[in-house]
């Protein structure tokens, strides 16, 4: 009697244990990649043009198939092939930030990890002083404004403007960068040491390790005045 | 009997000619479309007296190139100014009270800059020459202003005659409204200059009716106004030239200029 009762009972267990497994194979068909916390790993983050970038990705799946690798980024190219956890992208000539970004997908859903790459660009800034004009007359005690423009790839730390008079260089006042590009000066006046031709020098850095210096100038004419009034 | 006939048939074809004639003659005022040029007037503020610093001195050699280069297109006055009471350093014995006067006018039309010298106004409130740090800045920058003006028009007409008996000059001036539209009141400014004999004193403005011109009434279009200004000179102080100027009575600037020499 015991017996069969026994046997009825294992035969419940196992098949209890079977429909389980089959439930939670249910509930998981459902579930993305899981990608590791750290992200997409790379060589470096801040390279030269051209360099060279090793990027990886770790994942794993919660259901059983294999895992698919898709890599995309802003710019630059990968070298085929590219389509596994680990690859690898040649930065693009032109300085910046590129984002590299892998959707790793199983049978039924994906996640997606992206990481920022640097790209440093020799280049010197472009600056191009709009304000004032080249040759323009001011006299002494004169306000002097100065406008230029800075652009670099990878963006402009500061901007200096500085007068030049007989081979010497004075410092007037320095920015910090912007995103706009346009910088204005407004603390010169023309003093008299600077009487006859002087020169505005507008020099910019580039906001990354190379600290390029990009710069632009021009002459202008100081007009020296006796000031008085001698009111009748 | 045959000539006295052509005598009289000559006669009255030229008069009847004459109602013919078109008034096409661009100084004519009876031509509604005359109009006439000027020469451009250079009122120049100095000191020649502090030599420390050369502006003045700049701006008096580039106002002599200027005079060689345009010739009679145009007029320079230059007047001499104390421009700190009491410091003798600055004392200029050619200044006048009213030259700080007429100085500060200009400065406040122009109202970008106070006064200060060396100060170049030219035709008025058409250009202003701030400063000096060379000759050749200061002949530059007066060009630019004067090619830029030698063209254009002025619709009056100006001229006079000067007679001089003992120490009295008697100027007959004669204004004449160009063009098809009356003018307005008008003030007659009169600067006499003299030639003290260096580069630096050779237009010095020694006497002016600034600030009360001479005013004249308004002129209908192609009308003639006649004037007689009758001045006083001192046996010290015979001005080699005069130099008449015409501004509208409610403008400082300079409508038409013209020199005379001083018999």
């Amino acid at each position: 009697m015991i017996r069969p009762v026994i046997t009825i009972g294992l035969i419940c267990m196992i098949w209890a244990l079977v429909a389980c497994e089959g439930v939670e194979e249910l509930i998981n068909a459902n579930r993305p990649p899981e990608l590791d916390e750290r992200g997409i790993i790379v060589s470096a983050d801040r390279v030269a043009p051209f360099d060279t970038v090793t990027a990886s990705i770790s994942a794993t799946n919660p259901v059983e198939g294999p895992l698919f690798y898709e890599w995309s980024a802003t710019a630059g190219r990968f070298i085929q092939p590219a389509d596994s956890s680990l690859v690898r992208w040649i930065a693009p000539l032109l300085g910046g930030s590129y984002q590299l970004t892998v959707k790793v997908s199983n049978n039924r859903r994906s996640a997606e990890a992206s990481k920022a790459v640097e790209v440093v660009s020799s280049a010197k800034p472009l600056v191009d002083i709009q304000e004032p004009a080249e040759d323009a007359y001011f006299v002494v005690n004169q306000q002097i404004t100065v406008e230029a423009t800075a652009q670099h790839e990878n963006g402009i730390s500061r901007v200096r403007l500085l007068v030049s008079k007989d081979g010497r260089d004075s410092l007037i006042q320095q920015l910090d960068g912007n995103a706009a590009g346009v910088y204005r000066f407004e603390q010169l006046y023309a003093y008299r040491a600077l009487v006859g031709k002087a020169t505005l020098l507008v020099e910019a850095q580039a906001a990354n390790p190379l600290q390029t210096i990009g710069n632009d100038s021009l002459i202008i004419n100081i007009e020296g005045i006796i000031e008085g009034k001698n009111e009748p | 009997m045959f000539k006295s006939l052509f005598k009289y048939v000559l006669i009255a074809a030229l008069l009847g000619g004459c109602d013919d004639l078109p008034r096409d003659n661009l100084l004519d005022p009876r031509n509604e479309s005359s109009y006439g040029s000027s020469a451009i007037l250079l009122e120049a503020f100095v000191n020649t007296s502090y030599t420390e610093l050369e502006y003045n001195f700049w701006t008096l050699q580039a106002l002599r190139q200027v005079e060689s280069f345009y010739g009679q297109r145009v007029i320079i006055a230059e007047y001499h100014r104390d421009i700190k009471v009491g410091d003798s350093t600055y004392h200029d014995p050619y200044s006048h009270a009213t030259y700080d006067t007429r100085h500060k006018m200009y400065a406040d039309a122009d109202g970008t800059f106070d006064r200060a010298i060396p100060d170049i106004f030219i035709n008025g409130d058409q250009g202003r020459v701030l400063g000096a740090s060379s000759v050749i800045s200061v002949y530059n920058r007066l060009q630019h202003i004067i090619d830029g003006l030698l063209d254009e028009k002025t619709y009056y007409a100006l001229e006079a005659d000067l007679t001089k008996s003992n120490n009295t000059l008697t100027i007959d001036y004669r204004v004449a409204r160009l063009g098809n539209t009356a003018a307005g009141e008008l003030r007659l400014n009169v600067i006499f200059v003299k030639d003290y004999g260096s580069d630096y004193s050779r237009r010095v403005v020694i006497r002016s009716n600034y600030p009360f011109p001479n005013e004249i009434p308004g002129i209908k279009a192609g009308e003639i106004f006649k004037g007689q200004l009758v001045e006083s000179l001192s046996a010290t102080d015979q001005p080699s030239a005069v130099i008449l100027s015409l501004t509208d009575k409610h403008s400082i600037r300079i409508l038409k200029s013209i020199e005379k020499v001083i018999p």
